[in-house]
């Protein structure tokens, strides 16, 4: 497998989509601190560092899913998945060295928006308030949740040998498990009680705390959670807003989507039939 | 006699479609065996399957005495290189670069070796040009360069002339007559050019619907292509009316042209031909063709 991963590291470090991928998510970092530095002396308030330290973490399932659906799919569109198959390397260890690639890709992109988040925030906003055992465990879940992005999105481009369709399906997933993050949390976050106002009699508004009919309660609540918890899109959404109710709990949730993700991708991929 | 490949009523279904239909075939080492078949008689599911592309729905093959599933079968295979339908390059890197990635995924300790490999193929001033604007004859060569990458003995190619101009199918064909004689490298080609293939091959195998109908080398086929009389006339239906009241047996090509196969009584043909007016423009003595026996053997339809 060291000669998969060798050959294709060569690859990934000249691959133009990947550098243009993080050096996408390094400017939505710098745009982010900038925008929020603007607010700051606008409205006179203080932000710390800890708020947008992750923040790239809500583009990055997006820029994994465009990098990892043409990497892998020049293989097939190319034919040189041929090339490994007939050179005597196991379907096994093909995905497995692939796996490998995408996750080196991940952590270099991750990494890479962390540390300029880092050299322009605390300029910006001061060091971290954050303890660091927090600050560690919150980096854990965001690696966790984008490795699971990734072992999504090599399962979709390993089965799928177009590269179009491969490409189209993964973005789409993407922008799903954004979307049903950011309903999910929205539904989570909504305050218990709201303020509605009321005209008296004797004219006068009068304001007055009434239960939220969209608050969720007891069952419902848990399941939302669970869901919000679950999908790496809901896990971005609470790191991202740097308000994970669960922190041990994701990175569990995200080793299961690997697992799960890998071992269906490795069963189908060694039964695929290769054109 | 030592066989590269042996293949036991091999099969492959794809859904409802019966691509491979227990197909047995031998390639023996050193040849160069040229696989001949019309447009899904199931060529190219041979080579996939060979290369470890697809797995046979029933029976198996062995390559270099290695059976498919066995635990040496991917030891086998470094043994191989091949071209299946397109080359197999990536389109944005030079065909340096595409050689070295095939150099790593072999695990070759070193790049030796690498520019020998590029003029064999005629591909050494390509340079800096990335693959995506080489011309399709230079692809199939950097193809043929990437399967060559680790001193392969056997070669399997589908289709290596396909689409490539005359100058272009002459430089493939010489390269493979090269490797062959000086590499001693055994070499599988399927190709619909058949007159092509007769230039190179040594073992045929025809094969049609899945199945292997005939294995012959070039020697046997030699000896079982009949010779035969190739005659122009005016008129080829009033030549086949002739023929048939002569007894002979005849092939009808065109509206003009037709093949005789037997001793032909020159004299007498022409002057019955003469008097119902059908005039004999030419007659030649010939040897049957690989395409005509393709034909006898096979059938017409496309090939």
């Amino acid at each position: 497998m060291s000669r998969l991963f060798h050959a294709g590291f060569k690859r990934l470090v000249k691959d133009k989509i990947f550098w243009i991928g993080t050096a996408l998510t390094a400017l939505f970092c710098v745009l982010v601190c900038a925008n929020q530095y603007r607010n700051q002396l606008k409205y006179e308030v203080h932000y710390t560092l800890d708020l947008f330290l992750f923040g790239s973490i809500m583009i990055v399932g997006i820029v994994l899913s465009v990098f990892i659906s043409l990497f892998i799919g020049t293989e097939y569109a190319d034919g040189t998945i041929r090339n490994k198959l007939i050179a005597g390397h196991g379907r096994s260890r093909i995905y497995l060295s692939n796996f490998l690639l995408c996750l080196t890709a991940a952590v270099v992109c991750v990494l890479l928006s962390v540390f300029i988040t880092i050299a322009i925030g605390i300029p910006m906003f001061g060091f971290f308030t954050t303890k660091p055992g927090m600050l560690l465990l919150l980096f854990a879940d965001y690696l966790m949740a984008a490795f699971a992005y990734v072992s999504v999105f090599l399962l979709v481009s390993m089965l799928c040998q177009n590269k179009a369709y491969a490409s189209v399906l993964n973005i789409l997933l993407a922008f799903c498990f954004l979307f049903i993050g950011i309903y999910l949390y929205s539904c989570i976050t909504a305050p218990e009680m709201i303020e509605m106002a009321e005209l008296a009699v004797n004219g006068e508004i009068q304001i007055e705390s009434v239960p939220n009919p969209q608050y969720l309660t007891g069952m419902k609540r848990e399941i939302y959670q669970f869901f919000l918890d679950f999908i790496p899109g809901g896990q971005a959404m609470q790191i991202a807003q740097w308000d994970v109710i669960h922190p041990y709990r994701l990175p569990l949730y995200s080793a299961i989507i690997i697992f799960a993700a890998n071992a269906a991708g490795l069963v189908f991929f060694r039964k695929k039939d290769i054109k | 006699m030592e066989y590269v490949i042996e293949t036991d009523a091999l099969s492959k279904k794809y859904r409802h479609f019966q691509a491979l239909d227990g197909l047995t075939m031998h390639v023996p080492k050193g040849a160069v065996y040229g696989l001949v078949g019309k447009n899904g008689a199931g060529k190219t599911t041979l080579i996939r399957l060979l290369c470890g592309l697809q797995e046979p729905t029933a029976g198996g093959f062995t390559l270099y005495g290695k059976a498919n599933g066995e635990k040496g079968m991917e030891k086998a295979r470094r043994r191989m290189g091949a071209v299946v339908e397109t080359p197999s390059i990536y389109l944005d890197m030079t065909a340096e670069e595409n050689l070295k990635q095939q150099y790593m995924l072999l695990g070759c300790p070193s790049f030796d070796g690498m520019k020998e490999l590029l003029e064999l193929v005629g591909l050494s001033d390509t340079g800096k040009k990335k693959a995506k604007n080489f011309s399709l004859g230079m692809r199939q060569r950097l193809g043929i360069a990437i399967a060559l990458a680790g001193n392969p003995d056997f070669l399997a190619l589908d289709e290596p002339v396909n689409g490539l101009d005359p100058q272009g199918i002459i430089e493939i064909r010489e390269l493979i007559r090269k490797l062959n004689r000086e590499r001693a490298i055994t070499v599988l080609i399927s190709s619909h050019i058949l007159d092509e293939l007769s230039k190179l091959a040594t073992h045929y195998g025809f094969i049609d619907g899945g199945r292997m109908v005939k294995e012959i080398s070039a020697s046997e086929l030699e000896q079982v292509c009949r010779k035969c009389i190739r005659i122009e006339v005016s008129d080829a239906k009033t030549l086949a009316v002739t023929l048939e009241a002569l007894g002979l047996e005849y092939t009808v090509w065109t509206d003009h042209t037709a093949d005789i196969y037997g001793k032909v009584g020159t004299t007498e043909l022409v002057m019955r031909l003469a008097e119902k007016n059908c005039e004999v423009t030419s007659m030649q003595e010939r040897e049957e063709s690989l395409e005509s026996y393709y034909m006898r053997l096979i059938g017409g339809g496309e090939s």
